[in-house]
């Protein structure tokens, strides 16, 4: 058997695949959500997802292109690589619709066992009479078959980790060529992300990730295709540029230092900067006035309708909320009310049996049972939200559906909430989103601010979670959840980046939870487990794996953590 | 009292552990997902101990009365009525309180002077102030998790017990739960164990929960009795995993290559 699979995997399928039954045709989008479910759980590896194979190849260099175009497997190639499925966008070898769902089904179940632990009992019995019951389909339809038409080849050259990273090209002699490095998952989706139209290629992916963390150096700036156009393009948009080099440290640094755009063109600014303090934990000391927050409304925000493809899902998650509206709960051992509360009537007597004469509290009464509880969604707008989940949307859209969604299920209840965004660009100028504030409505201008506020600059998550604080202590509620929506690690230009952030960060929240407040943390960085534990606790967080789902989960989160 | 032992598979000291506890007077917490074993194992230790036991499963309406007792009324008269917390310290019982933290706020300020070395139970309604016998023992169980962030154990009331964690036994030892729950074959009970460690993989990505022992048991059971493999897993694995009928039709899907 072990042999069999292996030369499954191993056979490269040469001839190409002939679309024979339209009528019978199953898309790729119509099984993505079964087939990664049944990945995921036969692999035994939560992460891993199904792609669609002609996303990659055409993401990947032109020589895995021609590869794959020059053996006619442009569209019906299917591998597997170290964090990924990628199957063919649609099948239709068979007649029947059964059949060529059966047919991504195999190719799951062959893609689990590369590697894979769990699947080891069972499976491979029944994916023997799977394969057979296939096979014996396709050889009545063309018998002179030997094997199916469809089959994983090996990985072509791991076109992920082999798609060279667009940067602004340094001069040559500032910075020889350093070898690409052992990927992380973030560099990789930074790398996938970076091309899509030449234009903006040097903002769309996560150049905080990329920049400003010394782990995720040295880059790999191999320059070949036509990266040093639209890099020199993309140079020219930015103000400034600075390239610092450290010749004594292992790793390079490089870092843009952004200017702010012109008042008249930049977010509004609502009251004075508000100082706050930092912690620096070299000093073990809180550094006062360290920070200037500044509270800021989006500019040219508009009054805006729901967008049309939210409605549904709006619609779906007000009735869910609406139907756990506060309680109507009955009070016991009242003076009056509107009915004989038993359990204080018989206490009662009980006293006066025992000669004591008292005020008879014996009703129950009903009243509404607001839920003592406000909530502050705090989002971070830094410049990696820029960077893109998919095709079509980048995270900040993401995250901007997702704030919609949640203040929709929201005003549904009547929890109090607030939405808030932050970025940051040095300790100066932490920009502070309002959104929504907890006296406000959840109306059309809110959702215009939401739909305004731009993605840009760093991630100075201490002061924003500072600020937070001090608005969610005002609130008269027993309980106060602060509900941190972000990507990455805290980061900015200056020190702020590694340890430092990370400690300020982490003594930001021990003073918001000293204060009574409960935090919680919700992210899409899948190497948050490496840092988010420290600083929110084993349970204060939880990585969605999928930040396209965030919208649809973040309510259903909240519902969660509330006990709703 | 229990006359019979509930069978428990020990999974690591947890046995030695309790009878300390249970000998030097100390308050025990259980933590663990659910239908991992906590219930069966208190019951296990009560019989082993030779103590009655009294359970009460919190919820969020459980208010300190429930706990202690109230006054009903009687002939012509209200007389006092003893709670399962207030029985279990009169008799020297295990008081087993499932869920602690779905209770009320009210009932751990009762639970405070019982758990510590005063072990005293004061009940305001009868003025009356119980001091604990030596066999009684307090053990209280919750599921740590997002879920239960804002309810919360108070560090104040969880410093007050010795910890046992509880998750999902390994795949030896849970094959082996289920054969001896169900009298179905090793090899059956090895094949749910490992579709159920396959299932728990999609925890918190693709399913809120994980398919508990208790699950897999019940599953057992029904194939036990005759009921096909693959429905079986639909209707006790599966269906109550999750309310989404395309997930369903995924984990259906992923049973398949288990039962062919
Ligand atoms: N270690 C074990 N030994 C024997 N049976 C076990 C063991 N673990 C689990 N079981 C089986 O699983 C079933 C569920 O366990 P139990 O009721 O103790 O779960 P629990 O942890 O108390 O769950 P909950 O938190 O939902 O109350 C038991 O009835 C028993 O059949
Ligand atoms: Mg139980």
């Amino acid at each position: 058997m072990e042999e069999w699979v292996g030369k499954v995997w191993h056979k490269w399928v040469t001839h190409s695949v002939n679309y024979d039954y339209p009528q019978a045709r199953v898309n790729l989008d119509e099984m993505r959500k079964t087939l990664g479910i049944v990945l995921r759980a036969l692999s035994g590896d939560a992460s891993l997802q199904i792609r669609q194979s002609v996303d990659v190849a055409s993401d990947a260099p032109r020589s895995l292109m021609q590869r794959i175009a020059g053996t006619g497997l442009k569209t019906s190639a299917a591998w597997r690589d170290a964090d990924s499925l990628n199957l063919p966008d649609s099948i239709a070898i068979f007649p029947q619709r059964e059949l060529n769902r059966e047919m991504y089904l195999w190719l799951t179940v062959l893609g689990s066992e590369e590697g894979s632990s769990v699947a080891a009992y069972g499976i491979r019995a029944s994916s023997q009479s799977h394969h057979q019951r296939l096979l014996s389909a396709w050889r009545s339809l063309h018998p002179e078959a030997t094997e199916l038409p469809l089959n994983l080849i090996p990985p072509p050259n791991n076109p992920p980790s082999t798609i060279p990273v667009s940067l602004a090209s340094p001069p040559p002699e500032a910075f020889p060529d350093s070898k690409p490095t052992a990927t992380s998952s973030k560099r990789q989706r930074a790398e996938r992300t970076d091309m899509p139209d030449g234009k903006s290629g040097l903002l769309m992916f996560r150049l905080e990730s990329l920049f400003s963390w010394t782990e995720y150096t040295p880059v790999d700036r191999t320059t070949d295709n036509d990266d040093n156009d639209d890099a020199a393009r993309a140079a020219e948009d930015m103000d400034v540029i600075t390239v610092a080099r450290d010749r004594k440290a292992s790793s390079q640094k490089i870092k843009l230092d952004l200017d702010l755009p012109n008042a008249e063109y930049d977010d509004i600014p609502q009251g004075e900067g508000i100082p706050l303090p930092e912690w620096d934990y070299r000093k073990q000391r809180l550094l006062s006035n360290h920070c200037r927050l500044q509270v800021m409304l989006p500019r040219g925000a508009e009054a805006l309708a729901l967008p049309t493809h939210l409605q549904a899902s709006a619609h779906k998650l007000r009735r869910r909320f609406e139907a756990l509206q506060p309680r109507r709960e009955w009070r016991n051992h009242q003076q009056d009310g509107a009915e004989l509360d038993t359990d204080s009537y018989i206490l009662h007597l009980t006293e006066r049996q025992r000669g004591k004469v008292d005020m008879p509290m014996v009703y129950r009464d009903c009243r509404e049972h607001g839920r003592d509880l406000s909530c502050l969604l705090l989002a971070d707008f830094s410049m990696s939200t820029d960077s893109w989940v998919s095709n079509t949307s980048r995270v900040v859209d993401v995250v901007r559906d997702a704030l919609i969604l949640f203040a929709e299920s929201l005003s549904a209840t009547r929890d109090r909430f607030a939405l808030y965004g932050f970025s940051s660009l040095n300790r100066q100028n932490v920009r502070f989103y309002q959104l929504k504030k907890f006296t406000e409505r959840y109306d059309a201008q809110v959702r215009g601010r939401i739909m305004a506020t731009q993605p840009g600059y760093y991630t100075r998550m201490g002061a924003a979670i500072r600020h937070a604080t001090q608005l969610l202590e005002a609130e008269p509620s027993q309980q106060k959840l602060l509900l941190l929506l972000t990507d990455g690690k805290p980061n900015d230009l200056d020190i702020y980046e590694g340890r430092y952030g990370l400690e300020d960060t982490r003594m930001a929240l021990q003073e918001a939870r000293r204060k009574g407040l409960k935090p919680f943390c919700v992210t899409i960085d899948d190497k948050a487990e490496d840092y988010l534990p420290r600083l929110f606790g084993k349970n204060g967080w939880v990585l969605l794996k999928k930040a396209k789902k965030l919208p649809q989960k973040l309510p259903q989160l909240y519902a969660l953590l509330t006990g709703r | 009292m229990a006359l019979i032992m509930p069978h428990y598979q020990e999974q690591g000291q947890e046995v030695t552990l309790f009878e300390h506890a249970f000998r030097r007077q100390l308050p025990v917490l259980l933590k663990g997902p659910t239908g991992c074993g906590k219930t069966r194992f208190v019951e296990h230790m009560a019989a082993k101990l030779g103590r009655p036991l009294y359970t009460v499963a919190c919820h969020d309406d459980l208010s300190a009365a429930d706990l202690v007792g109230r006054h009903l009324i009687g002939d012509g008269e209200t007389y006092w009525n003893d709670g399962p917390l207030t029985r279990a310290v009169r008799e020297g019982a295990i008081c087993y309180l499932d869920e602690v933290v779905e209770a009320r706020k009210d009932t751990t300020v009762i639970l405070h002077p019982l758990s510590d070395n005063r072990r005293i139970l004061p009940i305001e309604r009868t003025g009356e102030t119980l001091h604990a016998l030596p066999e009684f023992m307090l053990v209280v169980s919750y599921n740590p998790g997002y879920q239960n962030l804002l309810k919360g154990m108070k560090p104040s009331t969880r410093q007050r017990f010795v910890a046992l964690r509880f998750d999902y036994p390994k795949p030896e030892l849970e094959a082996r739960i289920v054969a001896q729950e169900t009298c179905v074959d090793d090899k059956l009970a090895t094949q749910l164990v490992a579709l159920a460690n396959a299932l728990r993989v999609l925890k918190e990505h693709d399913l809120e929960e994980s398919a508990s022992t208790r699950l897999l048991v019940y599953t057992a059971t029904l194939i036990q009795d005759g009921f096909e493999p693959l429905a079986a897993c639909r209707a006790a694995l599966v269906e109550p995993l999750t309310d989404d009928s395309e997930t369903v039709e995924a984990l259906m899907e992923v049973v398949k290559t288990f039962f062919a």
